[in-house]
């Protein structure tokens, strides 16, 4: 198997509210898969799926291609993990951190942790509670990946960071990726960040993915159809909504259009909008 | 458990917990020297455990578990391989040896400072740590669950302490009997007995109940509830929080309490009920069972008499317990609440003068609420006490008289007012028969019934609250009476003056004794206290270390010596301060006479 994250069927509950219902997805081995969702539709319940924070009513999580009810603290040391909130102890210094940290993972690797908070621009001795939220959040990095770990989960990490440090954030995350072969998982709601990392893009709508592939391979199966005349989808055409339909590379190519149609390819964030939006049911998981 | 969190939390709450530690060892050796005179080995260390022990659990839970969800870190902690289990197994037990670590310290200190004064077998002694240390888990496991009830956890507390409050006041349960807290009952206080087995599984059970909560909420639904608990109480929470606490508090004050039973009842023994007072005296020895019948008889006559010259409030009943092998000069009063009753440990032939003497000065004190022992007026107390079994003897009195006549010829002119040094000075016969002096001339000059209703206004049970601060002062009191202080010292120091020459041919019998108290430091020995007697082959020496604001060393530890000198089982450190005394058996006076009072330091 060359998946290093397989969902299928995940279902949470909390209490009345189901976050997760039957979502699957897929990611591959040393690729940067974006997450996409709307706030609540389910992404932050994911990622803690992921990393055994919370457990799942049914569904089968597969890590590595090894299958598991719910991730254990073994699998847990080859996953990294930056959240959207970073809640160290404000006492301790990032030097204190990753020496409280460093014994929870075998392969922690301390000059590389050191290296990573010079090259982050992380002070080392300053209490991690006098630090902005931004700096706070490259030290979350920098804990990530000082273990070397296979897989990194990134949780909307750059939600509270101005749009340069946000670039710099994710170029670092990127090129340590094709660096090392990690798989990077990241969660967020900001296409175009998204569509700047990402290899593969998942859209998730209240709890399931709603359509899951190459960003390139979206844009290709979905497109705005407009006609002057009322139009039904042929066979081999879903509508997602309004205007946006939803087929097959090839179809489009060889489907015959009334006079008056035109077919436009759509940038992602038109694509996220049409399927992370909840006022109409989308079935078209791919 | 996990050491690296080990580390974090010994390193995130040292300074916190070293602050609690220091706080928590001022309060024990408080409470060790305050408890010294309670009769209990560990009154103090049970003390201390029922009130700072919960304060410390308290303090533990909301650092090691509540600190960690308020401040969100959990989350942090839960991103990291280890597991939710462990973190809080790790926190729970961290948490459990630091209690137990407070109960063996506490226990340790307790057990020193109770084997400088007496022996103590270490199998006594371990009972005792073994009730602290269960004592100390239990509470812990509550403290830990009402941890993990996060905005709750005040309430936890405040429902655990409202409980036992009701069931003190309206079920009328007494304090030690109470579930967990009777681990620490008189038996473990004593160092006696353990408890009964039903509180050890009492404890257990709280223990389990409790453990599994707090484990529920810190695991059940990934750690969601304990995290929501955390979050800050609304508005409406906090009405209901509040209304709550009125309710009880209303309740509490509203309900009928239950009458309070008795301690003790008075069924055995020769009995007398008098007009106000029962009494009750058990024979033994060469107390036979007329003697004790005579001795009730006698006791409840008096008693009565005090009673209405004094209009006393309190009617309390009397027992005498009669025990051999106790020494016929010292007299023990058991340490029960003032309505109670008086109960009183005596030889068998305990001089009757000395335990009428004291069952009077025991009602008079017990209706001022102890006011009447205050340092200002204690001399009258004493002296009342001392003249009431004589009032209608003479030659009892004369008696007195001949011991106040063995008193110095020069005085300083406060001896009257500070009592508590006086009676340091001279010990008990000779203070008792100074007051005698002093309270005989008063009722010589103003006659019994002007001294008497004198007295019926110093004695007048005060008031329960703040205003006894505004009561008038002893000398005003008795000046409204037509009494002149100063002028009675003057007028008892000339009788004490006609006495001695009255009682010349007596006192000249006694002997010449020369006594001498001394310390020295020897490296490894350390400090030793040395007493030398000569003038009488036997004498007893008592001892005790004194706390900086102890002025009333009361209750001391006694050695008995044969010859002429001996080392005191006492090791002071250098610190310490000691009040050494030495007293000796005076046939003509026939009491024990104190010929030597020394405060030692050693710097």
């Amino acid at each position: 198997m060359n998946d290093a994250i397989r969902l299928t069927d995940l279902s949470v509950r909390y209490g009345r509210v189901r976050a997760l219902d039957g979502l699957s997805l897929a990611v591959s081995r040393g690729e940067v898969y974006g997450f996409l969702g709307r706030n609540g539709a389910g992404k932050t319940t994911t990622l803690r799926v992921l990393m055994g924070i919370v457990g799942a009513d049914s569904g089968t999580i597969e890590l590595f291609g090894q299958p598991m009810k719910r991730v254990s603290v073994a699998t847990k040391r080859g996953i990294g993990y930056v959240s959207q909130e970073q809640n160290f102890y404000p006492w301790m210094t990032p030097s204190q951190l990753g020496r409280f940290v460093a014994p929870f993972y075998p392969t922690w690797d301390h000059d590389e942790y050191v290296r990573l908070l010079r090259v982050l621009d992380v002070p080392p001795d300053r209490r991690s509670g006098t630090l902005s939220g931004g700096t706070r959040t490259k030290l979350g990095l920098a804990l990530a990946l000082a273990p070397r770990p296979p897989l990194l989960l990134l949780d909307e990490p750059t939600s509270g960071l101005d749009p340069v440090a946000r670039r710099e954030f994710n170029d670092l995350v990127v090129s340590m990726a094709r660096e090392r072969g990690t798989t990077v998982f990241l969660s967020s709601h900001l296409v175009d960040e998204v569509e700047g990392v990402a290899t593969r893009v998942g859209i998730v709508q209240t709890g399931r993915t709603s359509i899951e592939g190459r960003v390139d391979e979206l844009r290709d199966r979905v497109r705005r159809v407009r006609s002057a005349a009322p139009l039904e989808p042929p066979p081999g055409f879903t509508r997602v909504r309004g205007d946006v339909w939803l087929a097959d590379g090839s179809l489009w190519v060889a489907a015959m259009w009334p006079d008056g149609t035109s077919v436009e390819p759509l940038p992602l964030e038109e694509i996220f909008l049409a399927f992370a939006r909840t006022d109409a049911p989308v079935d078209a998981a791919a | 458990m996990s050491l690296p969190l080990l580390r974090k939390e010994t390193r995130e709450h040292g300074p916190v917990l070293a602050a609690t530690a220091a706080i928590g060892a001022l309060a024990l050796f408080t409470m060790l020297g305050v408890a010294e005179n309670s009769g209990g080995r560990f009154v103090g260390l049970t003390r201390f455990l029922l009130t700072i022990g919960p304060l410390i659990a308290l303090v533990l839970a909301n650092r090691l578990l509540v600190r960690e969800y308020t401040g969100r870190t959990q989350f942090f902690l839960e991103t990291l391989p280890i597991g939710r289990t462990r973190v809080f197994a790790t926190k729970w037990l961290l948490g459990c040896g630091l209690m137990l670590l407070m109960a063996w310290l506490s226990w340790r200190l307790a057990l020193s400072y109770t084997r400088r004064t007496e022996v103590l077998a270490t199998a006594d002694a371990n009972r005792v740590l073994v009730c602290a240390a269960v004592f100390c888990v239990t509470i812990w496991s509550f403290a830990a669950l009402a941890g993990m009830l996060g905005r709750y956890r005040y309430l936890a507390w405040a429902a655990v302490i409202a409980a036992a409050l009701l069931a003190m006041d309206i079920a009328g349960i007494p304090l030690f009997d109470l579930p967990i807290i009777r681990l620490l009952g008189q038996g473990v206080q004593m160092a006696t007995d353990l408890p009964e087995t039903s509180a050890f599984v009492e404890a257990l059970v709280v223990t389990v109940i409790c453990m599994t909560g707090a484990t529920a909420l810190a695991l059940v639904g990934s750690g969601a509830m304990a995290s929501t608990l955390a979050q800050r109480m609304t508005a409406r929470e906090r009405a209901f929080a509040l209304v709550a606490l009125i309710a009880v508090g209303t309740i509490s004050t509203t309900l009928e309490p239950k009458p309070v039973q008795p301690p003790f009842e008075i069924t055995r023994g020769e009995r007398y009920e008098g007009r106000w007072t029962r009494v009750g005296v058990l024979p033994a020895g060469t107390l036979d069972a007329d003697s004790a019948g005579s001795l009730a008889h006698t006791i409840a006559d008096d008693s009565d008499a005090l009673i209405e010259a004094l209009a006393l409030t309190e009617h309390p009943p009397v027992f005498v317990l009669a025990q051999q092998g106790m020494d016929r000069h010292v007299m023990q009063r058991a340490a029960l609440d003032a309505s109670d009753g008086i109960v009183l440990k005596v030889a068998p032939n305990a001089p009757t003068e000395n335990v009428r003497m004291l069952v009077a000065h025991s009602l008079v004190a017990d209706s001022t609420l102890s006011r009447g022992m205050k340092d200002d007026r204690h001399v009258l107390l004493d002296g009342l006490a001392t003249y009431w079994p004589m009032r209608d003897d003479e030659a009892g009195r004369e008696r007195w008289w001949l011991r106040a006549a063995s008193l110095p010829d020069t005085l300083p002119v406060d001896y009257l007012t500070n009592w508590a040094e006086t009676s340091e000075r001279f010990g008990e016969c000779q203070s008792l028969a100074l007051a005698f002096s002093v309270f005989d001339t008063l009722v010589q000059r103003s006659g019994r019934d002007a001294t008497l209703a004198a007295m019926k206004e110093l004695f007048r049970e005060p008031k329960d609250d703040l205003r006894v601060l505004f009561e008038r002062r002893p000398a005003a009191t008795l000046a409204t009476a037509g009494v002149d202080f100063a002028s009675v010292a003057t007028a008892a120091s000339a009788a004490r003056e006609q006495a001695r020459e009255r009682h010349a041919p007596e006192l000249a019998r006694r002997p010449m004794i020369e006594a001498s108290v001394d310390w020295r430091n020897t490296p490894g020995r350390g400090i030793e206290i040395e007493t030398t007697v000569s003038g009488v082959s036997r004498y007893a020496a008592y001892y005790r270390v004194l706390w900086p604001w102890t002025t009333d060393a009361g209750d001391m530890p006694r050695f008995d010596v044969l010859g002429g000198s001996a080392v005191l089982p006492l090791s002071p450190s250098r610190s310490d301060r000691v009040l050494a005394v030495i007293e000796v058996d005076d046939e003509v006076l026939d009491c024990p006479v104190r010929v030597l009072a020394k405060r030692l330091e050693f710097r």
